[in-house]
């Protein structure tokens, strides 16, 4: 069959699916609004009621595509032995053949080393298992700025390459400038040494994949030679946090059947999520590059969410972009509280935005269209439900203080009466949680009754547990994330913009203060909205406590579902909630990271200056300078005068007032320098006693 | 007189071999104590075993003290004299048998195709210059809602941003699969 024959017959599969979506969507939206107008005192008749049934349109449909998808998802389940329409079973793999060079790209960013390390190591020890790890390469690409972090990353560099006995080359690139951020990080691989490579593996900093996947992954895309992009989906796994451990189980319950329903209707079209995927590098550096926006950020500036731009781009240009559903062995790291989540989502969301200004652009396929509006909806349906329950409120308001208007047209035979119709507004919310709640309880069906897989959660008991307790705490963290994303867009539009900070990763928990500062003002709102309604109109008072109630709540819940090990997450897991397949059998490469982790840290705390922090190690250790100045050997010697000399200033004020006095950015002009970094150390180690050779750290 | 390169002897402090030795430390003992601490800590830092850095040590403060008896004026800070003394033995390649060194001093040593200097591994390939250039220019989301509404080519903006545009879409292109 030729590729285009290949590509029409799986488009058309796939219009005729998505055309069916549509009209289930339209179906259940329609009706759900009709009835909606139905059960206002005024039948949708004023204005008002209006743009409350439009509101609840757009937010009814933006679920039941959720629904309709889990849907699509459990009835292919069902089907045994059909998952995906590219099949990646492992019986599918073909042998131990030659394969393409792949290069795997970890691109950092003031990540801690030690982690990032142990993924490296675990992943090439993955590999070597299969045989075939002398096909890959390993590139981490760091583009991190703490001087201190940069060092590390370095020192692990070293002592992870020198530990690795692997075929696997792990190769180690700083960046100064980040340029574009990620996508420039990436881009710059691509530009310096993507040619001699066929296809890319894209990983973040917390992402592990085992040996196995990688191989299968460069097979697929050998076999079929019209997929330009490989995304797999990454399981969170690996943190103790109730948040992060309930977000665990999700992914592993609901997971499968909802990505199998995304893979139903999207097929060649579907999402690059930036990582634990593969990429033919051939066209994504010939059609994938990325252009500045014109305007000032937030919503002009670099592109902050590249990936499913990318996506895009990469289908536009004729190839495809596909999802492997049916693929394990992709694991990534949830974020371990709920401020951490909130502030990923602020910098998602402005991504997402962006993504607006490209829904016109020509040539895009109408899928990937809809995918920028999607991801932009995933933030925008917050602000929609606020807006909404704010309408709804003052509707409810008006009901009680407004004299009603019997004759809203002039003199008539009949009065209208304000007609309020509780009972219509329960069944509306009974077919508003089913919509939720359904696929929740179907993928429950499915993976205890169909696929017998309940041992892996822990048995029959705990996975119905499991999933009660999943529903109780996402319905109670609704409406703060309602809340912060609705924040997040109304800054975003007011143009505030945020800056590139790394992703906090440590489960450390969230003090009160800290809970206190992030969710004050959402505390402050629902109480003074909750004591309005209350004194107004009590009836509808108890129709907002679901949401109010976790909104004053806000600080001890965030507190609560984000504490450390030993405290809310121990707990569930020593009564056998949210327990997962990664849990009671965890897969072989978090044994292998957490292995290759112990050895470096063993070989890490061995050093006579394992002490200092970074930059006063490349300072001060011997071993450490030379093998910065190895590294950063390739940069131009030949200096203009002026930086020559602003250098040498720098290390005389190194020299006479000690490490303290130099700022960040000071250290990172020395490190990107070795002659300098070489002299410096020289100098330190001449110094005579006293307090500055002290403050280096240096014999005295 | 001059002081005879030996080993120090068995109990005995590095810095006390003779007399000589005795005289010039005498003039500032604090300073050639700091010198010895340096010296033996720098040499751990690198991972030599004790008694290999005992030796280099003891040739380093050797050769410091030798230079300051030629000099009249005892040394103002031996430390830096030390220091430099212990980079030159190092650069001789006394330390190029011990395995920790090789990586430390690759970086000084002239680059060789094979032995034990050239044991670090590249941090990156050789650079095969590739490129990539964005062939799309995004547009900004009211200019083609009002080209649609009011009937005009989306993507149709000006002269110069037609002739910049590729034509790009669905249809198969040169290069697809």
């Amino acid at each position: 069959m030729s590729h285009h024959r290949h590509h029409r017959q799986w488009e058309r599969t796939a219009n005729r699916r998505r055309l069916f979506l549509l009209v289930l969507v339209s179906i259940t939206t329609i009706g759900a609004s009709g009835y909606m107008a139905m059960a206002l005192p005024h039948q949708g008749a004023t204005r008002l009621e209006i743009i409350i049934v439009i509101f609840f349109a757009l937010l009814f449909a933006w679920i039941s595509i959720g629904f309709w998808t889990s849907m699509a998802g459990f009835f292919i389940l069902l089907r045994k032995g059909h998952r995906c329409y590219l099949n990646l079973a492992p019986d599918r793999d073909s042998g131990n053949g030659p394969l393409p060079s792949t290069a795997l790209l970890m691109p950092v960013y003031n990540e801690e080393p030690l982690a990032v390390f142990s993924r490296v190591a675990a992943i090439t020890a993955s590999l070597d298992e299969t045989g075939q790890s002398r096909y890959f390469d390993f590139f981490v690409l760091s583009d991190t700025t703490d001087p201190d972090v940069w060092v590390e990353e370095e020192i692990l560099w070293e002592a992870a390459r020198r530990q690795m006995k692997s075929d696997v080359r792990p190769f180690y690139r700083h960046r100064v400038p980040n340029i574009k951020r990620k996508s420039g990080n990436i881009a710059d691989f691509c530009r310096r040494w993507g040619r001699p490579y066929q296809y890319m593996v894209v990983l973040d900093a917390d992402s592990l994949m085992s040996g196995r996947s990688l191989v299968r992954m460069v097979q697929k895309m050998e076999e079929d030679k019209t997929i330009g992009i490989l995304q797999t989906v990454p399981i969170p796994a690996g943190k103790t946090s109730l948040l992060a451990r309930v977000q665990q189980f999700a992914a592993h319950m609901y997971g499968p059947m909802f990505t199998a329903g995304l893979d139903f209707w999207q097929l060649g079209d579907a999402q690059y999520w930036g990582h634990n995927a593969i990429i033919r590098i051939a066209p994504f550096m010939k059609h994938c590059a990325l252009p500045r926006l014109s305007g000032a950020p937030p919503l002009g500036g670099d592109i902050m969410s590249h990936d499913f731009v990318e996506a895009a781009l990469m289908r536009r240009a004729g190839w495809g972009v596909w999802l492997a559903c049916d693929l394990d062995g992709s694991y990534e790291e949830p974020p371990p509280t709920l401020i951490e989540e909130l502030i990923r989502d602020r910098r998602w969301s402005q991504g997402n935005l962006q993504h607006l200004r490209m829904l016109f652009t020509r040539g895009v396929f109408p899928a990937h269209r809809y995918l920028f509006l999607n991801g932009a909806m995933a933030y925008i349906s917050a602000l929609l439900w606020l807006i909404f329950l704010s309408l709804s409120t003052i509707e409810a308001i008006a009901v009680v203080i407004q004299e009603p208007d019997y004759f809203p047209a002039g003199a008539a035979l009949f009065p209208h009466w304000p007609v309020w119709n509780p009972e219509w507004m329960w069944i509306l919310l009974v077919s508003t949680l089913v919509i939720l709640f359904l696929p929740k309880l179907l993928s429950m069906i499915l993976v205890v009754m169909v696929q017998r897989r309940a041992s892996q959660f822990g048995g029959w008991g705990s996975s119905i547990l499991s999933v009660t307790g999943e529903v109780f705490l996402s319905t109670l963290l609704a409406p703060l994330r309602m809340l912060a994303h609705s924040k997040f867009i109304v800054l975003i539009l007011l143009g505030s913009k945020i800056g590139w900070n790394p992703a906090a990763r440590s489960e450390d928990g969230v003090t009160w203060g800290q809970a206190l500062r992030f969710h004050m003002g959402g505390m402050l709102l629902a109480v003074v909205w909750g004591a309005v309604v209350f004194l107004i109109n009590r009836a509808f008072f108890w129709w907002l406590v679901p949401i109010l109630g976790p909104l004053a709540l806000a600080v001890p819940i965030s507190v609560w579902v984000s504490r450390p090990r030993g405290n809310a997450g121990m707990f569930s897991q020593r009564w056998r909630w949210f327990r997962g397949p990664s849990d009671i059998d965890p897969p072989p490469e978090w044994s292998l990271m957490q292995m290759n982790r112990q050895a470096l840290k063993a070989a890490l705390e061995k050093a006579v200056f394992s002490g200092l922090s970074g930059f006063t190690r490349a300072v001060v250790d011997p071993s450490v300078n030379s093998l910065h100045c190895a590294i950063r050997q390739r940069v131009n010697s030949r200096l203009a005068v002026s930086i020559a000399e602003r250098l040498e200033g720098l290390v005389h004020k190194a020299v006479t007032a000690g490490p303290k006095s130099l700022a960040t950015a000071e250290k990172k002009q020395l490190l990107g320098h070795p002659r300098f970094m070489e002299r410096l150390h020289h100098l330190v180690w001449a110094l005579p006693d006293g307090e500055i050779a002290r403050s280096w750290g240096v014999p005295c | 007189m001059r002081v005879e390169e030996r080993r120090p002897r068995s109990g005995a402090s590095l810095l006390q071999w003779d007399g000589k030795v005795q005289e010039i430390v005498q003039r500032d003992p604090a300073a050639w104590q700091l010198c010895q601490d340096r010296v033996l800590c720098y040499l751990s830092a690198l991972g030599i075993p004790p008694v290999q850095s005992l030796e280099i040590t003891g040739r380093v403060l050797y050769r410091t003290m030798r230079k300051s008896d030629q000099i009249d004026e005892p040394l103002q800070k031996p430390i830096r004299e030390a220091m430099r003394t212990l980079r030159q033995i190092l650069s001789e390649g006394a330390a190029m048998e011990y395995q920790r060194t090789e990586a430390a001093l690759d970086h000084t040593m002239p680059r060789r195709k094979e032995g034990p200097a050239m044991e670090i591994g590249p941090v990156m390939p050789d650079i095969v210059r590739g490129r990539m250039i964005p062939e799309f220019h995004p547009m900004g989301l009211v200019g083609p809602i009002v080209r649609l509404l009011t009937f005009r080519r989306i993507g149709g903006a000006s002269a110069a941003r037609k002739t910049r545009l590729r034509p790009t879409g669905p249809q198969p292109r040169g290069d697809r699969p």
